[in-house]
């Protein structure tokens, strides 16, 4: 009888050491319930994500544009906002808008400038500009694109390699094979 | 958003050029380098090519239908065609420094020393022609230093060429 209350206290410690080693296994390997968005928001470093976009932006004291979108998402460590759907309104110095829309746009937090893409369209009272692709530099305050544009009107189409459009004046230059036409019957000389 | 398709269009005149510089509000566009306008009746090669609008703000009123909207209610007041200038038109040949198109007048002026026109019945140089579009006829002035020139061939036979060797 002497020997049986010593084993029997080795073998429930035994029996409960194993249990606790098993517990700690299961622990282990299980994965971690985290909801799926947030991973991949981890993973695509988007910091903050809105939608319904609305944002005016002042220079000297005057509203130079303002930017709507669908959706806008900060991506703090690119110092950048990437936008949905977006519009872009620009102001001349006489209050003439001229209408920006593209399918994505992506502003860099730290410059101003941004990329458009995805049928782009620049609409204002005097002539629409089409292309794939447009670029806009805040510091000089103009639209470039170094693709191929479309520029039109009531009666005139041109297209060109490239194009700056300065927002501030107005002025529009079509650089490299301009081709098209005038619809033109004073030309005609009859 | 895609842009519409070009157009046929007879009366459409078709530019080329290596610019366009178009400046919305100053009622001004201005083709640059290279430039050819082809128009249903008359070729112009240029360097430098400036179409002037005038607002017209009767463009919207009804009945306005010949007037030319170039997309902004505006239409073309003044065409300035300037630098190694060659007009085809009628079967002519015009060659000057500038040529100016007026809408209002519906003449085109050649400016500047030993403009020509030549055509099957001959040639005629001076200082400035004026080309009258609607009679379809021709005013020669001389600078004062050189006389008007014309070589007429009355038959309209002879190549203005033959006559110059």
């Amino acid at each position: 009888m002497r020997y049986t209350r010593p084993i029997s206290l080795f073998l429930m410690i035994t029996v409960f050491a194993a249990l606790g080693a098993v517990i700690y296994l299961l622990v282990q390997s299980r994965p971690l319930s985290v909801p799926p968005a947030a991973t991949e928001q981890a993973d695509t470093g988007v910091d903050i994500s809105m939608t319904g976009v609305s944002q005016t932006f002042v220079q000297e004291g005057r509203i130079s544009h303002t930017l709507t979108a669908d959706t806008a998402s900060l991506l703090a460590r690119d110092k950048k906002a990437v936008f949905e759907n977006v519009t872009l309104t620009f102001l001349a110095e006489d209050g003439t808008p001229s209408v920006v829309t593209a399918k994505q746009g992506e502003l860099s937090t730290e410059t101003g400038d941004a990329t458009l893409s995805g049928g782009v369209v620049v609409e204002n009272r005097a002539r629409k500009i089409y292309a794939q692709t447009l670029h806009y530099n805040d510091n000089r305050h103009i639209l470039y694109s170094v693709e191929p544009v479309v520029v039109t009107g009531d009666s005139f189409r041109f297209t060109g390699n490239s194009m700056t459009f300065d927002m501030t004046s107005g002025k529009a230059v079509l650089s490299g094979n301009v081709t098209g036409r005038i619809t033109d019957d004073a030309l005609a000389l009859q | 958003d895609t842009p519409p398709p070009p157009q046929d269009d007879a009366k459409a005149i078709h530019i080329s050029a290596d610019r366009l510089v178009s400046e919305s509000r100053a009622d001004y566009a201005e083709f640059t380098g290279n430039v050819r306008a082809v128009g249903e009746k008359f070729d112009i090669q240029a360097d430098t090519l400036q179409v002037f609008y005038s607002p017209a703000p009767d463009t919207q009123a009804p009945g306005t239908a010949n007037r030319l909207d170039t997309g902004t209610g505006k239409t073309v007041r003044e065409i300035i065609a300037t630098g190694n200038v060659t007009i085809l038109f009628d079967d002519k040949v015009a060659k000057t420094d500038q040529a100016v198109y007026s809408r209002e007048s519906g003449r085109v002026v050649l400016m500047g020393p030993g403009s020509t026109v030549t055509g099957k019945s001959g040639r005629i140089s001076g200082d400035t022609i004026t080309l009258h579009t609607e009679t379809e006829s021709v005013t020669v002035i001389s600078g004062g230093e050189t006389r008007v020139q014309a070589v007429i061939h009355p038959d309209g036979s002879k190549n203005d060429d033959q006559t110059e060797k």
